[in-house]
């Protein structure tokens, strides 16, 4: 390609100066030469907000204050999922929560009545607490607005707190079939551990969508541009 | 173990732990699907381009002669530029004798005090050398340069893919990496003094490093196209000349000083608005690692380097060139060293309760493995193996088809254990860091290595210290 003679000492600053974009290094313009319309730069979603620091200091503080929230007061949270749990389940099978404990009560009325605890490693709270502070990081860079991340987070926890209870679903249901012993070891040890694996792995797949997509039209239209593509 | 204190503050940590491990179950299935469902691209025309092949060499008189006589015979249109970087041994004069008859062989000798102060450094040389060569009217747009490590062998279609209508042939692109291999993953003796059993140790290692190359990391590149976060490595790693031309008027020089200078040249190109494109088309073959322990310093350096790169998160995350998902991926590599070191405290923890139990009350947990604790401890070991087990079938599958089904699973088994190495070199980057230790040593060739081992047999056990035998007795800079 290149057919000059070995040794020759070419022009160098007329070399530099023929290199396209090398000299717009320190302006706005990209590396061919262009300059990004501000449109452009907002469809790509580059325009830099003003800082508000404030704001993010605030979200922060608050997922700060959530998680240590959880970590205090993580025996009330466990009390309040076994309430969820009660009003989730009553609708296919008679459940209640126990007052003073953290347990719910399933197949009452029948003689083969159970209760099921929810320890520390088997709540919610405490898998919401690293989302905390990961949310807390991700509102460091200022290219996240907080509302985004706000969202994404409020989602995040939410199929969390969802998967345990479903897991907890799960977790009854086999010992309906399976009784107390083989059915609660399969249920507790195996299918609710699909099932957490599952949900976390979908908590983290919607919270990375909802971050990294633009705004709700653009992720629609990726997910619908996904779909016709499967279609 | 029952105070409720000490059960919350187990139970955060094995809430972490999960977390954790799911995310990466996660990151597996993502990667695997657009690396399954890849198709080869057609190559473009090589003659479009002017080629120019760095081989950055300090002390590689055994393979440095063979590799230039391959890259001319198998490139003829491509100039190959070695780059001496005051070598002790005959690497310069033997560079120097195939320049003297053959115009598009070129060498580039640094001196002291200036030589041997990074791989980047001596890359920038060339680069210097390179811009000085070059005619005024050079189209700097259709000029590519090419890292090649010293015993590196690419494929003979490696500038035509490069070529290619998505790779250079999109003038968005800026760098291309290719696929690496291992040259001597079918040696059965890469030690031919000793035994069957290291031997056999030996050729699985330099195996596993082939799969880890040729799979998972080609199935991270491969998912990096989509998030635009396409790392460069050291070896088979080719850029624009305009690109580096423009990192060169930001910054003095393309390549800057980390020991990961490779991925810290992705991390400017990307963040200046060039693309980075990876592509398994086409390969370029390197010496597989036989021994642990220069592995182990090997795989301490890309910690290390991974680590130094952290300080660019900043840029990254304010870059305008950057889309969020690509900055969200780079910074989930950069944060690969940390998250290892949190994993060597949090991950043992299940395991650690389990022995505390056990001691507490051994009758209670036996009747409860009996009763189907073993379930929870099978299914924890599938989730947590599985992600790695998974990427020997699928070596198989799309790399080396002569590979039986059940050894492809062992390959699999294999690589999760030696994935546990970068909990050791994490570390080890860590106490570098901490040290201020920056400096490096080039990992010997297996020639050398081997010559090496000869030596030691005949020295005193005292004599052989860790250092020694990783070879960090010798010059620095890395490979």
């Amino acid at each position: 390609m290149h057919s000059s003679p070995r040794g020759r000492q070419p022009n160098v600053s007329r070399t530099r100066s023929s290199v396209p974009g090398r000299h717009a290094a320190s302006t706005p313009s990209g590396p061919h030469g262009r300059r990004r319309a501000p449109q452009q730069a907002a469809r790509h979603g580059t325009v830099r907000r003003p800082a508000r620091y404030g704001r993010r200091v605030l979200a922060a503080a608050l997922l700060f204050g959530i998680a240590l929230s959880l970590v205090i007061f993580q025996y009330q949270f466990r009390h309040l999922e076994a309430f969820a749990t009660a009003h989730v389940y009553r609708i296919v099978t008679p459940v209640l929560a126990a007052s003073k404990a953290p347990i719910v009560w399933f197949g009452l009325g029948t003689t083969n009545a159970y209760g099921l605890e929810i320890t520390p490693d088997c709540s919610s709270a405490l898998l919401i607490v690293p989302l905390c502070v990961l949310g807390i990081l991700l509102m460091i860079p200022r290219k996240l607005p907080v509302g985004r991340v706000a969202k994404a987070l409020v989602v995040s926890a939410t199929v969390l707190v969802a998967g345990n209870l479903l897991r907890i679903g799960v977790i009854a249901l086999a010992i309906r079939v399976g009784g107390i012993g083989t059915g609660y070891q399969i249920g507790h040890l195996v299918l609710g551990s699909v099932v957490s694996i599952v949900c976390i792995a979908i908590s983290l797949a919607l919270l990375t969508v909802i971050v990294a997509a633009r705004d709700g039209v653009q992720l629609r239209s990726v997910l619908l541009r996904g779909h016709r593509r499967a279609q | 173990m029952n105070s409720p204190l000490v059960q919350v503050a187990v139970a955060l940590a094995q809430a972490v732990a999960l977390l954790m491990s799911v995310a990466f179950i996660t990151y597996v299935l993502i990667i695997v699907v657009p690396f399954a469902r890849y198709r080869e691209r057609p190559p473009g025309d090589a003659r479009a381009f002017g080629w120019h092949l760095f081989v950055p060499a300090l002390n590689e008189e055994q393979v440095i002669g063979e590799t230039v006589d391959n890259l001319r015979a198998t490139f003829p249109e491509a100039h190959v530029w070695v780059i001496d970087d005051a070598s002790d041994d005959r690497t310069g004069p033997i560079a120097a004798s195939r320049a003297r008859f053959d115009p598009q062989v070129h060498v580039v000798s640094r001196r002291f005090p200036d030589a041997r102060t990074g791989k980047g450094h001596a890359l920038n040389a060339a680069y210097r050398a390179l811009d000085a060569w070059l005619p005024a009217d050079a189209d700097r747009q259709a000029t590519i340069i090419g890292v090649i490590d010293a015993d590196g062998r690419p494929a003979p279609n490696c500038l035509g893919v490069c070529a290619g209508d998505t790779l250079f042939g999109d003038p968005g692109v800026g760098s291309v990496q290719i696929q690496v291999r291992m040259i001597n993953r079918d040696d059965p003796t890469p030690f031919p003094q000793r035994g069957r059993l290291v031997n056999a140790l030996g050729q699985t290692l330099v195996r596993l490093q082939d799969l880890e190359f040729r799979v998972p990391i080609s199935a991270i590149q491969t998912a990096r196209r989509f998030t635009k976060s396409v790392g460069l490595g050291g070896n088979g790693q080719f850029s624009r000349l305009s690109a580096l031309d423009f990192l060169a008027a930001e910054n003095g020089e393309p390549w800057r000083g980390a020991l990961l200078e490779d991925y810290e040249l992705s991390l400017h190109l990307m963040m200046t608005g060039h693309r980075n494109e990876y592509t398994p088309d086409t390969y370029v073959d390197q010496e597989g690692l036989p021994d642990i322990f220069r592995l182990i310093r090997q795989r301490t350096r890309w910690g290390q380097g991974t680590m130094q790169c952290g300080v660019y998160l900043r840029q990254l995350w304010t870059s305008p060139y950057v889309a969020t998902l690509g900055a969200l991926e780079a910074t989930y590599y950069l944060m690969q060293p940390w998250l290892q070191l949190v994993g060597t405290i949090i991950y043992p923890i299940p395991a650690a309760v389990f022995i505390a139990n056990y001691a507490a009350g051994p009758t209670a947990m036996s009747e409860w493995m009996v009763s189907g604790g073993w379930m929870i401890l099978l299914f924890y070991l599938t989730a947590g193996v599985g992600p790695f087990v998974l990427w020997g079938p699928v070596y198989r599958s799309h790399c080396e088809r002569h590979i039986g089904i059940v050894r492809s699973i062992g390959l699999g088994f294999g690589y999760s254990l030696f994935v546990l190495i970068f909990y050791v070199t994490s570390w080890r980057a860590l106490c570098r860091i901490i040290r201020h230790r920056e400096d490096w040593f080039k990992t010997r060739r297996n020639a050398e290595f081997i010559s090496d081992m000869e030596l030691w047999d005949q020295m005193e056990p005292e004599a052989l210290t860790i250092p020694a035998m990783m070879g960090e007795t010798t010059s620095e800079w890395q490979n």
